[in-house]
């Protein structure tokens, strides 16, 4: 046990002392947020060059009503919110065309388009905003009158078609109500919906007082669970495999003969797993102290979602964490001692990545009921237990004591199995050298003396 | 007169020796002059084999290997490629476990009981590339047991001694090839070990860091420590070693000190120079092999022959500088042993017992 701490010491301080490990925990939470970062990008750099279309208006309506909206639009909707207040919409900006006699329009605007004069064109139906008569079977209407068509070849842009059927549409309900003598303020009043606030459940102190209960919040309901889950996901796919490498690297570059001359196989192997282990839970402790720190004291994280990381949810994590490090890195440590060549450990780590990133595929089931018959067999599994569990131990209702303890046994027991297999493989595979193993002749390897 | 070889330095002769034990607490301490090792008794064989075979699937590597290694002495373990020595060398270290036979090393059947007093060299050197020359001295030494103080220091002092002191700092992939074995060598004897264990330690280097490492191992010898080394090269076999050992196809073919190896051949051997002496010996009924060692002919005569008709007939044609009766030399034996011819007829027989035994 000595020369194993010795060798994660070592390998410890190798890791976390590098220029690799500092850019990669300031870059992990950069490629988190990369969606966030890329939205802003975006927006910074939208195109806000003018979308010209023009309209073929055959109900004679409809045109008019979009000059006046769009005027509108100009003035309230295409500014930020931010000071200082900058266009980030383009303007949508209409033009009538009146068809010559005997032209077919379609034609003569798509050549516009391909001139790039205009951004694409409406074709209005004659009967767009009238109330659509009641079915007839024996005749049934000829809907061309009645349709919008937006021609573009663009069609990936949605934004413009979007607010002209919108716009339309709204105009249609305006028209057709006041047809039948409704007031619109009324339907509308009449036809608005039912909230439904979501709370938690009322308490007791101990001193018997009521304690109401509280709206939930889906921050802590929802992303904090999601959050620890992705996070404990992360650091296992972001340092597990990484020992495969090193492994590989000691084989490669003759190292491993050194070191197993002097540990043993064994201790070599466990050295290595609390070094990663120690990498991963460091990582840990400073992106949960950055967050913790980060909401306490700016103010726009949640009340419930710091009073939702109680101590116990965070034992909970470094517990799973742990497990989940010595289970995953014995098996692709085992796998980069039995390879002598990259490709070759490349062709045993896909099995293996798939079973390390099953659980991701059932994080949206186990999140939306959590306490259900699949989410509690799923928590269960040893491979899934980490993520999964962990989820449900940060959403409510949590989960009951005995699954906690069967998880902990079953997870803990397949722990030691997996290190114990991934030893025996470990210590034939060190020194082996040639032909890729298969994972027949790893199992042979399991039964070795 | 006993023959020698021309040029070749004086054989070491070892006196009684200043011997290094553990004390009961592992601690190093001058011990007395160490007597006349007896056989069987406390810790006169470093190394014991008995009866080893080990197997990989349908390949036996080994063969049932007995070998003992005197402690305090030079032993130097020979073989072709794929004769089975690193499978020994890592049975020995434990590395790997004999599937019959028992291995004792310095004292202990225990596996890895003794690890941390061996020091081992392996033929494919190994050392982390990133990592710098001095720490990761001290992380080899850390893992033999010793404080981190204490292999920092030892290993500033070796630096020192093999001229790498402006290197501590730097990182191992800066090194040059000769500079990498020389820290690996370091890493080998930081711990000051009782055993080492050196495969192929000299292949690769130039004559001077050569000369460097070859007096550093004999400076550990004559302080006690016992050495097994494997190597090719048979002269310095015949220089640096008390006993030599030879396994050819998984068993023991050779084993003794050079002198009982050599009498066991007896002087059936000519060294001869001479211009022309190919030519001059073309079909000779009294030659049944020539090896050519470059400034000379090593000459094995057919059983029978006169040496001195043969030298009479060398000097009827040709103008003759050397003509040397010797017993046969180290690598000659070698190749009688296992040569394209001699291993031809292993194979042939690869039934029959071993080909022959000292």
């Amino acid at each position: 046990m000595g020369k194993a701490l010795t060798v994660a010491r070592t390998e410890y301080l190798r890791a976390v002392r590098t220029k690799g490990f500092v850019i990669g925990v300031i870059l992990m939470p950069v490629l988190m947020s990369g969606g966030w970062i890329a939205g802003k990008i975006s927006e910074e750099a939208a195109d806000v060059a003018d979308r010209r279309f023009a309209v073929v208006d055959r109900s004679g309506l409809v045109l008019p009503e979009l000059v006046r909206r769009t005027a509108e639009r100009d003035r309230d909707g295409i500014w930020s919110r931010d000071e200082p207040r900058e266009q980030d919409q383009p303007r949508f900006v209409p033009e009538e065309y009146r068809p010559a006699p005997g032209e077919d329009p379609v034609v003569a605007l798509s050549d516009r388009v391909r001139a790039d004069q205009i951004f694409g064109f409406l074709v209005v139906g004659a009967d767009v905003l009238a109330a659509p008569a009641p079915d007839d079977p024996a005749a049934p209407p000829d809907l061309s009158d009645r349709e919008l068509s937006w021609y573009t070849d663009t069609p990936t842009y949605d934004d413009l078609p979007d607010w002209i059927r919108a716009q339309v549409g709204d105009l249609a309900r305006d028209q057709r109500l006041a047809g039948a003598g409704i007031d619109r303020g009324l339907v509308e009043r009449l036809t608005q919906g039912v909230w439904v606030r979501t709370m938690g459940l009322a308490g007791r102190t101990a001193g018997g007082e009521v304690r109401a209960a509280q709206e939930s919040s889906e921050a802590a309901t929802k992303a904090l669970p999601l959050a620890f889950s992705l996070l404990l996901f992360i650091l296992v796919m972001s340092t597990a495999p990484a020992l495969l490498n090193t492994v590989l690297e000691e084989k490669m570059q003759k190292i491993a003969e050194v070191l197993v001359a002097t540990v043993d196989p064994f201790d070599l192997l466990l050295g290595k797993l609390l070094a990663t282990t120690g990498v991963a839970l460091t990582l840990s402790v400073i992106y949960l102290g950055a967050a913790l720190a980060f909401a306490g004291t700016s103010g726009v994280v949640p009340p419930q979602v710091l009073a939702a990381i109680t101590p116990s949810v965070l034992a909970w994590y470094f517990l799973f964490q742990v497990m989940a490090l010595l289970s995953y890195g014995a098996m692709y440590a085992a796998i980069g001692a039995a390879c002598s060549e990259i490709q070759d450990a490349q062709n045993l780590m896909g099995p293996l990545m798939i079973i390390t990133m099953v659980p991701l595929f059932f994080i949206g089931p186990v999140l939306s009921t959590p306490d259900g018959t699949l989410s509690r067999v799923l928590s269960l599994v040893p491979t899934a237990t980490p993520m999964l569990m962990m989820m449900r131990v940060s959403a409510p209702p949590g989960p009951a004591w005995w699954e906690l303890v069967l998880a902990v046994l079953i997870t803990g027991g397949f722990t030691v199995a997996t290190v114990w297999a991934a030893g025996r493989i470990f210590r034939v595979g060190i020194l082996s050298q040639g032909q890729a193993p298969s994972w027949r002749r790893l199992v042979e390897w399991l039964r070795t003396r | 007169m006993a023959p020698t070889l021309a040029g070749a330095p004086p054989r070491r002769h070892r006196g009684p020796a200043a011997w290094r034990v553990r004390g009961p607490t592992g601690e190093r301490r001058a011990a007395a002059t160490i007597p006349a090792l007896s056989p069987g008794g406390p810790l006169a064989d470093a190394i014991r084999l008995s009866s080893v075979s080990k197997a990989f699937g349908q390949h036996v590597a080994v063969r049932d290997l007995s070998l003992a290694v005197r402690a305090g002495s030079i032993y130097g373990f020979i073989g072709p490629n794929g004769s089975g020595k690193t499978t020994t060398l890592r049975m020995i270290l434990h590395i790997l476990l004999p599937d019959t036979g028992t291995v004792e090393v310095l004292g202990q059947t225990v596996t890895r009981a003794a690890s941390d007093r061996i020091g081992y060299l392996p033929e494919e050197r190994g050392l982390y590339k990133k990592m710098k020359v001095l720490d990761l001295l001290v992380y080899y030494g850390a893992l033999k047991g010793l404080p981190r103080a204490q292999a920092r220091q030892a290993g500033r002092e070796w630096l020192e001694r093999l001229g790498l002191q402006d290197w501590a700092e730097r990182k191992v992939e800066q090194l040059s090839k000769g500079m990498a074995q020389k820290v690996q060598f370091i890493a080998t004897v930081l711990h000051a070990p009782e055993l080492l264990i050196l495969d192929e330690p000299f292949s690769g280097l130039d004559p001077v860091n050569l000369q460097a490492l070859r007096d550093a191992i004999l400076e550990l010898a004559r302080s006690g420590t016992t050495v097994l080394f494997s190597t090719h090269d048979m002269a310095m076999a015949e220089r640096m070693c008390d006993q030599i050992g030879m396994i050819f196809r998984g068993r023991k073919v050779l084993d003794g000190t050079l002198d009982e190896i050599q009498r066991r051949y007896g002087e059936d051997s000519v060294r001869l120079r001479a211009a022309g002496a190919r030519a001059a010996l073309a079909g000779h009924p009294d030659v049944a092999g020539v090896l050519d060692m470059g400034r000379y002919q090593e000459l094995r005569l057919a059983p029978g022959a006169d040496p001195q008709a043969l030298l009479a007939h060398l000097l009827t044609r040709t103008r003759v500088d050397l003509f040397e009766v010797a017993r046969p030399s180290l690598h000659d034996i070698f190749v009688r042993i296992a040569g394209p011819e001699a291993d031809a007829a292993a194979r042939a027989s690869a039934d029959a017992p071993a080909a022959e035994a000292v």
